[in-house]
Parts: structure tokens; C-alpha cells; sequence
């Protein structure tokens, strides 16, 4: 008689147990965070739109200079000669400096703002691509904004999808 | 005696497991549009899928062949026609079905703009990379469909680099993006996938 209540107990014991793996690898929810700035600042699109524009900026940023020298030039010639033609050149270039200016800062902001578009949208894509391969059901973005406050380091994933994004960008399949 | 013979029979063996052997056109056709070959890669970003299909020239001349545009007499003739370039086609497809070149777009002269841009300037923004070097597209051919497919097409020509066929070299085809708002977009053959593909028996 004990033998026989013995082995039943040890049958639902194993079933106990069996049960409890299968809910954890099945239904338990996957969870890992990753850092965005991070992950971000190291992604290769990033660091190649980056040189890309500040080769832009640095490059118009020497047109203003020059036209700067020039105005500056014309400034003190007028404050010597005091006449009307270097006068009128002076307003003229000013009026083409502070047009350049304008028209560079806006160009600026908005490739600044389209390579962003363009960064976020890889990244994006590559972060749920990675989520799906890896059979996450979430994966949190940590900022440093309050979205996320606390994470284990066993969840932080950020490195892994560092390598598979830059991977990914590159052509490359991940494995 | 017996062992000399033994070893050069294994090692006969291996090479010939090495590389593949002939195909019929159409199997080798199959291969190459086949996801798995390596020679068609895919990429999505932001629901829009580009695609880049490898065409080797046998794959060129296969195909003309299936559709009997080329007979067997000129195929030697329009092989050294083919030859000195690698050949792709590019396509960009959205997820919707509809024209690509609408996403993003917000009035009819930026949409008249792009597609000024795809019928032109864009051949400068493709490149290839092979081993060290990088290679501009030479041929450039937008496929106009006046936005009735829902995909863009292009066929596109780069000049054999001087590193062609080298071993070790795999390939890294780039398309900078100024039109589907995705920036670049690099996708890459791998020498393993350059090496496994097959020779073609078109006798």
C-alpha cells in the first residue's frame, strides 16, 4: 500500500515539475532591454551619416568664413575711405552672408533631421527583426528618461543587438 | 601502389564533391531565383522591401534561352556580348501594393521629381564593393511602369573589378536611398553562395 502511494505521489511530482517547465519556457513572457543611446551611437549608418554631414557642415561653415573675411575686409576699408561704393558693397555682401547663413542652417536641420529618419527607421526595423529571430515577446528601449528604471544585467541584451544590427546593416544574415 | 591509388581516388572524390555540377538552364534559372542561393537578397525597412537579384551571365543567357529569344548557334556570340560586367536587378516594392514611389510623398511635383531621379541621377548612388574595390554602376535601366506596378524596377550594370573571381572576395552590393526615406541599404553575397554556383550544360 505505501509503495503504491509513494509512487503515485513521485508521478505527480514529475508531472508537477514537467508542468512548471513547459509554463516556463512557453508561457512565461521573454524579456530583454536594450540601451538606445548606446545601441544607437555605435550603429554604422550612424557613424557614416554622421561624417557624411559633417563634412557638409565644415565645408559650408568655410563659405561663411570667407564671405565673414570679406564683410570684415569691407568694414574696415569704409572706415578708412568712409565712401558710398564701398558702402553699398558692404550691405550688398552682408545681405549674401546673412542669406547663405539662412539657407545653410535650414539645410542643416533638415538633413540632420532626414538622416535621423533614416538611422531610426533601420534600427527600428533591425531591433524588431532581432526580437522575432530571438523569440522575445517584448524588448525595452532604457534611455535614461524614466521609461525604464530598472533592468538585470542577465536581461540587458544591448550588445547582442549591437552586433546584430551592424551585422544586419552591412548585408550580412544573422545567424 | 594500392594506397597511392586509394588517395588520389578520395581526393578526386573531394574535389568533385567540391564543385557543383552542371545544371539544365532551367534548373540553374531556379537556382539563382531561389532565396536560398544567396543570389536573391532581400531587405525590409519600414515596410518597404528592396531586393537585389544576382544575374550571372549564364543565368542571362539561360534565360534567353527559355524564352527563345537566343538560339543555341549565337549563344557563344551573345556570351562575349555579356561578358566584363556583373548584371543585378533591383526592385523596391511597398507593403501595400501600391506605387513605392508615392510613400512619403506629399504632392505630385515631388512625385514628378522622384521619378526624374529614377530615371537618371540614381545610377550614381548604386556602388559594388569587391574585396578593395568599389565599383559605380555603368548600366543603369529604370523599368517605367507610370505607377501602375506596385514595385520599381531597375537593371543595373557593373564593370568586372580587377578582383573578380579572387577567392576570398564576397560581394557588397549598396544602393544610398533618396527616394523610400531608408537610407543606405547594404546587401552582400557571400563568397560560399559565389562559389556554389553551378555551371550550366546548354547542349
Amino acid at each position: 500500500m505505501n509503495k503504491i502511494i509513494l509512487g503515485l505521489a513521485l508521478v505527480i511530482m514529475i508531472g508537477c515539475c514537467a508542468f512548471t517547465v513547459i509554463y516556463v519556457k512557453k508561457g512565461a513572457p521573454k524579456i530583454a532591454y536594450v540601451e538606445l543611446e548606446s545601441v544607437y551611437n555605435d550603429f554604422e549608418l550612424k557613424k557614416e551619416l554622421e561624417v557624411k554631414i559633417t563634412t557638409v557642415q565644415n565645408l559650408r561653415k568655410n563659405i561663411l568664413d570667407s564671405l565673414k573675411l570679406q564683410l570684415s575686409a569691407l568694414s574696415n576699408r569704409y572706415s578708412v575711405k568712409k565712401d558710398e561704393q564701398t558702402a553699398r558693397e558692404f550691405e550688398a555682401r552682408k545681405q549674401e552672408y546673412y542669406q547663405k547663413e539662412k539657407e545653410f542652417t535650414e539645410n542643416n536641420t533638415r538633413t540632420s533631421k532626414s538622416y535621423t529618419d533614416q538611422i531610426w527607421k533601420q534600427l527600428n526595423q533591425y531591433a524588431k527583426d532581432y526580437g522575432k529571430e530571438q523569440g522575445y515577446t517584448y524588448i525595452l528601449g532604457y534611455d535614461g528618461q524614466g521609461a525604464l528604471l530598472y533592468g538585470q544585467d542577465a536581461v540587458n541584451v544591448t550588445d547582442a543587438m549591437k552586433k546584430y544590427v551592424n551585422i544586419r546593416y552591412k548585408g550580412g544574415v544573422s545567424k | 601502389m594500392k594506397r597511392i591509388l586509394i588517395l588520389s581516388g578520395l581526393g578526386i572524390l573531394l574535389l568533385a564533391c567540391g564543385r557543383p555540377s552542371p545544371v539544365r538552364p532551367d534548373v540553374f534559372i531556379k537556382k539563382v531565383e531561389t532565396a536560398g542561393s544567396g543570389l536573391l537578397m532581400k531587405k525590409e525597412i519600414a515596410n518597404v522591401m528592396f531586393s537585389v537579384q544576382y544575374k550571372p551571365v549564364d543565368y542571362i543567357l539561360s534565360k534567353e534561352l527559355m524564352n527563345h529569344s537566343l538560339i543555341s548557334s549565337d549563344l557563344e556570340k551573345r556570351r562575349k556580348q555579356l561578358d566584363g560586367y556583373r548584371y543585378f536587378t533591383f526592385r523596391v516594392k511597398g507593403k501595400d501594393e501600391k506605387d513605392p514611389v508615392r510613400i512619403g510623398t506629399l504632392s505630385q511635383e515631388e512625385y514628378d521629381q522622384k521619378q526624374g531621379y529614377l530615371s537618371s541621377d540614381i545610377q550614381r548612388d548604386f556602388l559594388l564593393v569587391e574585396g578593395k574595390d568599389s565599383v559605380p554602376c555603368s548600366i543603369c535601366h529604370y523599368e517605367k511602369t507610370y505607377g501602375l506596378s506596385p514595385f520599381v524596377t531597375l537593371v543595373l550594370a557593373f564593370k568586372d573589378s580587377e578582383n573578380k573571381n579572387k577567392e576570398d572576395d564576397e560581394l557588397s552590393f549598396l544602393y544610398q536611398d533618396h527616394v523610400f526615406g531608408a537610407g543606405n541599404i547594404w546587401m552582400k553575397i557571400s563568397t560560399g553562395d559565389l562559389k556554389d554556383i553551378p555551371t550550366v550544360n546548354f547542349n
